[in-house]
């Protein structure tokens, strides 16, 4: 399955300041573990990434240093922000209520599953 | 073979023409790739395989782009269907940018002078010598502009003039001022000032004996009898008395600071006794500083009120008879003058009926503002003092612009010659996106770049020369003061903004107008309208040079025929001596034996004695009418006391009838007809046909307000008593009538030295106690021409600056062209040209120019001219030769400058200047 475009917009934020939350990282390894929690079901193109945490960051839900690595490499990371996380909780309530009323919808529930 | 680094180095290259990211963005990008690339190649692909994926899997830049530039602004808009280079907002009101902007200007604009040195001199050398001039003239200007202003009353002071139809006069009679006071309440005020040669004699000799018994002795002229008002009224600085009590004593007299210095050094004078003549003391009550913008000149003021001829006291019979008076009133600010004017007519009559009955005139009043005496003094009759000229300051004023805009004009014309040059530049500027407006501001800076040395120079010049320019123009103006008057700072100001931007202004447009597209083909040269345009201008220069050449070397004509037409008698060689004023009982003794001695002198070839000697104007003016005549034929005539030697010592002649025998005195008793000689003028006036016909006639003349009879014995020829600029004057001469101040010798020796040491060493014998003064005819005379040969020098002066700073433009102008044209010249050469061919072809354009310029300036001038010369009553003929002459001088300064280039380049081998390009 692949998600459309749109959604994988909509969803990119959250995606973002959930993986952030887990602790410090860099955008190469963000769009890692999205490409491996999805299981390629959400086919970002990597450089659209960067756009976006440069937004967050503006919009202040993220920092981000430069931290000098292995073999001398400069590496931007990311942090959320306690802004961030006050952010990730209200998309997650978002998110939660859309899933239930499609849920719903979708008969999703073994509960209204009766006429089926 | 494939190498990862340069592939890499490849990709940023292209990412980093993206203005949308930042180095920062680079760099995070460059790691993201760099780790994808390991990744992949750790799994397998080879580092191409590994890199091609890599940037696949990180999509395309251009969309990236625009999401990066949308993640930074919130609210810009791109279209999503292509990516395109986002408008970039320069912040144009940021500082550092302008400075950074204007910085690069400067730099463009220095090495730009650098560059073309010639021009830059050229112009920087053209534009500091019309801005000099026009400080110059600028401080003149103000000067005369200034005169009489620093009175307090300035504004409200008038003098009254008195007018009929023919004539008006600066003076008036002595009862107009304390009429207006009583019969009009708008009149605050009234000062009268009358010469003392009108009661007195023309020369008095003052004398100051101090503690030691010194006795210090000054023949003084300029010595007015004033009202006490006059020096409250008016506001000439007081350095020591005090106005209010000046003239509170009779005996009073307020002297000018140089006669206080003459007398008593930087003593106070206050309380000190001067006396007049040897016989009469006046008590020092003030010290004047009569400044020298004031249009009344004088050194020592009396009351008013004290008259030798009246004994003392004041006889009001003559009170509306004797128009030698100047009267000033101060009136009341909500006065009207013209109002006033129209209502003086009112009184008239009730006062001046006899009088213009006598003259059968009507007789008007005018009021002339104090602050207009000065330059608007048009010819007056009865002025004690010349007065500037208005139409000289606006002259001068008109040459220092043309001076100005003569080299505004090679300002153009060099900078828009070179556009060719500049055109590339203009052309990238316009590429890497400079705006027209920049560009404008960046060609007009240039200007103001160019300007700022030459007001420098123009300054330093100024300083350097002002002392000189002011001896030269007979300016006595303070020069130290200038630097704390605003108008100077101001005037500078206007002069370098006018410059830079009016000069700066149309090149600025040509340059900035370029058209990118002409200059990348290689088509761009100058329009048609452009050359049009300077060869306008340079034909304006041309123009402007005939003109100042053609009316210096009138103005040089008139003023040399002026000094050396026959002026009906003799100037050289004859020696004047001021009479003895200090005198006793044996003066007439002492006098007899000094005449006699000086007659056995073998240096003098024949003397006389006068009350007036030619070359001045003479006071003492009477009417005159022929006997049983209803009208006064003549309203001004001057009378001159003489004796029967005259005549011949002034090498004149007796034109009809007799001189004057030895001892036929015309002495005015009552009853008695006196003999009197007129001149041919006189003659022609009263309205005799030929001179013999007035022999034996019959004249009335008036004397005060005494009508005198005398019989005309003979007439003397014409002879210009005054300046050419006047016509010859009516003139009566009595013998002896009254004050002799002359003794004139006709000397006939080569040694003028001893022979002037020889009557000196006489006179002091003869006349102690007297100071020998003295001066030579032909000085006295050429001193009525100072004003003109200044009028003269001043302008040839600023002639010659407007004619070198056209001639630098056109050299500057040739230059260019023809170095423009080298490679045509080598061509032309090649091909078998002359150099007589070349110069004539180089020449022809500005030989055209030329002639065009000289029938334009030529009716101007000749209008111009023509008005200066109706100044004067004799003048030269205007010939064409003047007018013809100025236009060689230019073609010739035209074709020496185009030639030498032409030459000089034709010289050149025409393998070196074809081998390029």
């Amino acid at each position: 399955m692949i998600a459309s475009k749109g959604l994988m917009a909509a969803t990119t934020k959250s995606m973002i300041l959930s993986i952030l939350k887990e602790g410090k990282n860099y955008g190469y390894n963000i769009i890692q573990r999205v490409k491996k929690i999805s299981g390629g079901s959400l086919n970002w193109s990597d450089g659209m990434l960067y756009p976006v945490l440069h937004r967050l960051e503006k919009e202040g839900f993220i920092t981000s240093e430069w931290i000098v690595g292995d073999l001398d490499r400069k590496r931007k990371y990311y942090s959320i922000t306690e802004a961030g996380k006050a952010e990730l909780l209200a998309e997650k309530e978002s998110w939660i209520t859309v899933h239930t009323i499609l849920s719903q919808l979708w008969d999703l529930n073994p509960l209204y599953n009766v006429r089926t | 073979m494939f190498e990862l680094e340069k592939a890499i180095s490849k990709w940023l290259k292209a990412l980093r023409k993206i203005p949308a990211f930042e180095d920062g963005d680079i760099a995070e990008i460059e790691d993201h790739i760099r780790e994808e690339i390991e990744n992949k190649h750790t799994s397998g692909l080879n580092y191409e395989q590994a890199f091609i994926s890599a940037i696949q899997s990180f999509g395309p830049l251009e969309c990236l782009g625009e999401e990066m530039i949308r993640s930074r602004t919130k609210h810009l808009k791109i279209p999503h269907s292509h990516y395109s280079v986002p408008e970039i907002h320069y912040p144009t009101n940021s500082f550092f940018n302008i400075t950074a902007m204007f910085k690069n200007f400067l730099i463009i604009s220095i090495r730009n002078l650098n560059r073309n040195k010639v021009f830059s001199v050229i112009n920087i050398f053209g534009l500091a010598i019309g801005m000099a001039a026009c400080l110059a003239i600028a401080q003149y200007v103000h000067f005369e502009m200034s005169y009489d202003r620093f009175h307090k009353n300035a504004d409200h002071i008038y003098r009254v003039l008195l007018a009929d139809i023919k004539k008006t006069h600066a003076s008036n009679h002595p009862g107009t001022g304390p009429m207006l006071k009583d019969e009009f309440p708008e009149v605050k005020d009234y000062a009268r000032m009358v010469h003392q040669t009108i009661f007195y004699r023309a020369v008095s000799t003052w004398s100051h004996i101090d503690e030691y018994d010194q006795i210090k002795t000054f023949n003084i002229q300029n010595v007015y009898n004033v009202d006490p008002s006059f020096v409250t009224m008016f506001s000439f600085p007081f350095l020591y008395g005090n106005p209010e009590t000046a003239f509170t004593d009779l005996n009073s007299v307020v002297i000018s600071r140089s006669v206080s210095q003459k007398f008593f050094g930087s003593e106070n004078p206050v309380g000190k006794i001067l006396i007049r003549d040897g016989y009469r003391s006046f008590t020092v009550t003030g010290v004047i500083d009569v400044l020298e913008n004031s249009h009344m000149k004088f050194d020592m003021l009396l009351s008013y009120f004290f008259t030798e001829a009246w004994g003392g006291g004041w006889s009001h019979t003559v009170d509306w008879k004797w128009p030698e008076y100047f009267t000033y009133i101060q009136l009341d600010p909500a006065a009207d003058p013209k109002y006033l004017e129209a209502k003086f007519q009112d009184v008239i009559p009730k006062y001046l009926g006899d009088w213009m009955k006598a003259i059968n005139r009507q007789a008007y009043f005018r009021l002339q503002p104090i602050k207009d005496i000065h330059l608007k003094s048009p010819l007056l009759n009865k002025e004690y003092v010349v007065h500037g000229s208005v139409n000289t300051v606006n002259f001068l004023s008109i040459i220092a612009v043309i001076i100005l805009v003569v080299a505004w004009f090679n300002y153009i014309n060099l900078s828009t010659a070179r556009s060719i040059e500049r055109a590339r530049e203009v052309g990238f500027r316009k590429v890497a996106g400079a705006s027209k407006k920049q560009l404008i501001i960046q060609f007009l800076l240039e200007s103001v770049i160019l300007n700022i040395p030459a007001i420098l120079l123009a300054f330093i010049i100024f300083i350097i020369s002002v002392p000189w320019f002011n001896d030269l123009a007979g300016l006595k103006i303070g020069f130290s003061g200038l630097y704390n008057e605003t108008w100077f700072w101001i005037s500078l100001g206007i002069i370098f903004m006018l410059g830079s931007l009016l000069a700066g202004i149309y090149p600025a447009f040509v340059l900035s107008s370029i058209r990118i597209i002409t200059v990348i083909k290689g088509k761009y040269s100058n329009s048609a309208g452009g050359i049009m345009f300077r060869k306008l201008l340079v034909g304006g220069q041309f123009a402007i040079s005939i003109a100042l050449i053609a009316g210096t070397l009138i103005v040089y004509r008139q003023v040399s025929f002026m000094r050396n037409k026959d002026l009906g008698y003799n100037k050289e060689q004859m020696l004047v001596v001021k009479v003895p004023t200090v005198v006793d009982s044996t003066f007439a003794s002492r006098a007899e034996s000094f005449l006699n001695e000086l007659e056995n002198y073998s240096g003098q070839k024949k003397f006389t004695v006068a009350s007036e000697v030619p070359g001045k104007w003479i006071p003492n003016v009477n009417s005159v009418k022929k006997e049983g005549s209803e009208e006064i034929e003549i309203f001004g005539c001057s009378y001159v006391s003489i004796d029967h030697n005259f005549i011949d010592t002034y090498e004149m002649k007796a034109v009809a009838g007799r001189n004057f025998r030895v001892n036929e005195y015309s002495k005015l008793i009552p009853g008695k007809i006196i003999p009197v000689m007129i001149n041919e003028k006189a003659a022609e006036i009263l309205g005799f046909k030929n001179p013999e016909e007035s022999i034996s006639e019959h004249i009335l003349f008036t004397v005060g307000d005494l009508e005198w009879t005398g019989e005309i014995i003979g007439v003397v020829n014409n002879y210009h008593q005054r300046s050419f600029r006047m016509d010859y004057d009516p003139m009566v001469f009595g013998y002896y009538t009254w004050g002799i101040q002359y003794i004139c010798i006709n000397l006939n020796t080569g040694n003028l030295i001893e022979s002037v040491a020889y009557i000196k060493d006489l006179y002091k014998s003869s006349f102690p106690g007297n100071p020998f003064e003295y001066f030579f005819q032909d000085d006295y005379f050429d001193m009525q021409y100072a004003s003109d040969k200044q009028f003269g020098k001043v302008f040839g002066l600023f002639s010659l600056l407007a004619i070198i700073v056209a001639s630098l433009g056109l050299f500057g102008l040739t230059t260019y062209i023809i170095l423009k044209r080298t490679k045509e010249i080598a061509i032309r050469k090649i091909l078998g040209a002359s150099i007589q061919g070349l110069v004539i072809l180089f020449s022809k354009d500005f030989i055209r120019l030329i002639v065009i310029a000289n029938l334009l300036a030529l009716p101007i001038t000749y209008i111009f001219v023509n008005n200066w010369l109706n100044n004067f009553k004799f003048k030269i003929n205007i010939n064409w030769i003047m007018f013809v002459l100025p236009m060689i001088v230019l073609l010739i300064i035209a074709l020496v400058t185009t030639s030498i280039q032409t030459i000089r380049s034709s010289f050149i081998n025409p393998a070196n200047t074809l081998k390029y390009e």
